[in-house]
C-alpha cells in the first residue's frame, strides 16, 4: 500500500519526534557517564559519543519503528540518524566533563 | 603537555561544581514555571469574527476535500459557498464602515503581543546575566576543572578568567566554562524533567494553528479574502472518489 505524503498527520509526526528526541538525551547522557568513568581523552571521547549514539539510533530504527520508519517519520534516515547528532553532543559534553572530573579527582 | 599536572582540591566539585549545576538546573525550572504562570489566558474574542473565520476555514475544507462528495453534493455545496462568500452575511464588520483601521502601535492586541514576546525575552536573558555574574564573581581566580579534551589557545582568555598564568595548560579551566559548558549541556535535562507537558503543549499549539488568523494588521481585507475563496472555489475540478469505483474494487481484488 502506497502512502502518500499528504496523509501524515502532524500531532503525531511531533509526538514521534519528541520520543526519539528522548531516547537520544538519554543515550547522550549515559555515554556521557560513560565515557566519563572510563575517563577517556580528547579524540576518543568524541570517537566513543559517535559510536555510541549511532548504535543507539540503530536501535531505535529495529527495535521502535520496526523496520518500517517511514510509517512514523516524514524523512527517516536524515531524521534519526543524522540531524540531532550535534546538537546532542552538548548534553554529552557536560556529562563528560563532570564525571571526568569527578573521577580525576577522587584518585 | 607543557605544564606538570596541578592537583586539584577534592573538596572543589562539592563546593564548586555541582553548586554551579544545581542552581543553574534550578533556575531553569523556575523560568519555565515563571513562563507558564504569566502567559496571559487567551481572550475571546467576539462571535463574529469567530463565525467569519470559521465559515472561511469550512470553505476551504470544502476546497480541499472535495473529491469525496458525489457530483450532485459537489455542485449543490460550490453554488452555496460561492453565493454565501459574494454576499456579506459572514462579515465581522460591514466592509466599508473598517476601511480606516490601520497598524497603529497603540492598539490593544498588537500591545499585548509585543508585551509578551518583551516579557519572554526579558525571561530568558536576565536569570542568565544574573547567574553568569554570580559564577564570576563568587567563584573567581581559580581553577576548578580539568577538561577531558584539548582546546586551542585562542580559548585562553575565555576559559581561564581571572587565571593569570600564561603557561597553564588550557585544560585547566576556572569556574566561568563550567558554566558555558551547563548552559548548553542542560538542555537534555531540562527535556527529561518537563519533558512530557512541553509535549502535549506543542501538540495543542499546533491544533490552535490550523485556525486561519484574520486579524493582524498587515492582512488584506476580508471582503478580498471572501471573493478570493470565491473564485477558488468556482475554477474547482471536480473528480469524485466514486467514479468508477466498481471497477477499480473489481480489478484490486481480482
Amino acid at each position: 500500500m502506497a502512502i502518500d505524503n499528504e496523509f501524515y498527520y502532524t500531532p503525531s509526526i511531533v509526538a514521534n519526534k519528541h520520543k526519539l528526541q528522548h531516547v537520544q538525551d538519554v543515550a547522550s547522557l549515559v555515554l556521557g557517564v560513560a565515557s566519563g568513568i572510563m575517563s577517556l581523552e580528547s579524540i576518543n571521547g568524541f570517537v566513543f559519543y559517535f559510536i555510541g549514539i549511532t548504535l543507539t539510533n540503530l536501535l531505535f530504527y529495529i527495535i521502535c519503528t520496526e523496520q518500517q520508519p517511514y510509517k512514523f517519520f516524514k524523512n527517516p534516515l536524515h531524521e534519526i540518524f543524522i540531524k540531532d547528532l550535534f546538537n546532542n553532543i552538548s548534553g554529552y559534553i557536560m556529562m563528560w566533563c563532570l564525571i571526568y572530573a569527578l573521577v580525576k579527582t577522587n584518585s | 603537555m607543557f605544564t606538570p599536572d596541578l592537583l586539584l582540591d577534592l573538596q572543589l566539585k562539592y563546593w564548586v561544581l555541582l553548586p554551579i549545576s544545581l542552581a543553574m538546573v534550578l533556575v531553569g525550572l523556575l523560568r519555565s514555571n515563571i513562563t507558564y504562570l504569566l502567559q496571559p489566558n487567551p481572550k475571546l474574542q467576539p462571535y463574529k469574527q469567530v463565525r467569519e473565520s470559521q465559515f472561511l476555514f469550512k470553505a476551504k475544507q470544502f476546497r480541499e476535500n472535495n473529491d469525496i462528495l458525489t457530483t450532485e453534493e459537489f455542485e449543490m455545496r460550490k453554488n452555496y459557498y460561492i453565493k454565501t462568500l459574494k454576499s456579506d452575511e459572514f462579515y465581522a464588520s460591514k466592509p466599508n464602515v473598517a476601511k480606516t483601521d490601520e497598524f497603529s502601535p497603540l492598539d490593544p492586541t498588537q500591545n499585548e503581543a509585543l508585551m509578551s514576546m518583551a516579557k519572554s525575552n526579558l525571561l530568558n536573558y536576565i536569570p542568565q546575566t544574573l547567574i553568569m555574574g554570580w559564577v564570576n564573581y563568587f567563584f573567581a581566580g581559580f581553577v576548578i576543572m580539568k577538561l577531558p579534551f584539548a582546546l586551542t589557545d585562542g580559548f585562553k582568555a575565555m576559559l581561564q578568567n581571572g587565571i593569570d598564568t600564561p603557561n597553564l595548560n588550557v585544560r585547566y579551566v576556572s569556574s566561568i566554562s563550567w558554566y558555558f559548558v551547563n548552559l548548553f549541556g542542560l538542555k537534555p535535562i531540562y527535556s527529561l524533567i518537563m519533558g512530557n507537558d512541553e509535549a502535549e503543549e506543542l501538540i495543542k499549539q499546533q491544533n490552535q494553528n490550523q485556525m486561519p488568523q484574520l486579524s493582524g494588521p498587515g492582512q488584506p481585507k476580508i471582503d478580498k479574502i471572501f471573493n478570493n475563496e470565491a473564485e477558488n472555489i468556482q475554477i474547482l475540478t471536480h473528480e469524485s472518489t466514486f467514479d468508477k469505483i466498481i471497477e477499480r474494487f473489481i480489478e484490486k481484488y481480482q
